[in-house]
């Protein structure tokens, strides 16, 4: 995998593990309405170091004259860009739509409900992102190498 | 990816020249592995300088090494 491919894995696993980890945390902190356990702490601790050894693993290169990124690369991450600047604009106007017919014209939320909206906005798009840079390279399976 | 109409004899030449490995050739290329293997598969198609580029890896011109399908 090059240095492209091994970004999107690492930005859709930690993403995924941070969103877990914040969920959970969230859940156990305001619904259950208890401290987080030792269980949950060693956990989310992991999560953490898994996200921290990722990074070494994106620093590693298959060669030493490998570019960080070639003309290819570039190409890739324009048109996974652009799917995801529309999934950003399809998924704010279908939420608002949502919104709007489910809740009427009037209807206001809380603070603190903007911001989970938006950070889960902010997350859907940056899957859509990592999977489309994953889908163009063939999800970085065999993909023809030999 | 959609195949292109760019045929290439970069696995053939690949052989004529000691067995070069893919990695070795994008080395010269100054591109990624993955690139090479898409451009010998056919599914993209390289840009002008990256096929002088990869000509010159074989110390040949960029018509020996690429052809256009009509």
């Amino acid at each position: 995998m090059n240095k492209t491919q091994k970004g999107a894995w690492y930005g859709l696993t930690c993403l995924t593990i941070l969103l877990g980890l914040a969920v959970w945390w969230t859940v156990q902190l305001f619904v259950m309405k208890e401290r987080p356990g030792w269980v949950s702490r060693y956990i989310a601790m992991l999560g953490y170091l898994a996200v921290l050894a990722g990074g070494w693993w994106l620093r590693k290169k298959q060669s030493k004259h490998e570019p960080d990124a070639d003309e290819r690369d570039k190409t890739i991450k324009k048109k996974a860009l652009v799917a995801a600047t529309i999934s950003l604009g399809l998924i704010v106007a279908s939420l608002l739509l949502y919104m709007y017919i489910a809740f009427g014209p009037d209807y206001s939320i809380p603070v603190w409900a903007l911001a989970i909206l938006s950070f889960g906005i902010g997350y859907l798009v940056l899957v859509v992102y990592s999977v489309a840079v994953l889908f163009q390279y063939g999800w970085g399976g065999d993909n023809g190498e030999k | 990816m959609a195949k292109s109409k760019i045929k290439n004899n970069i696995r053939q030449f690949r052989f004529e020249n000691n067995q070069m490995t893919q990695a070795e050739l994008a080395d010269k290329a100054g591109v990624t592995r993955q690139t090479i293997i898409a451009i010998e598969a056919g599914q993209y198609s390289p840009s002008l300088e990256l096929a002088i580029r990869i000509a010159k890896a074989f110390g040949k011109k960029v018509d020996d090494v690429f052809e256009y399908e009509e």
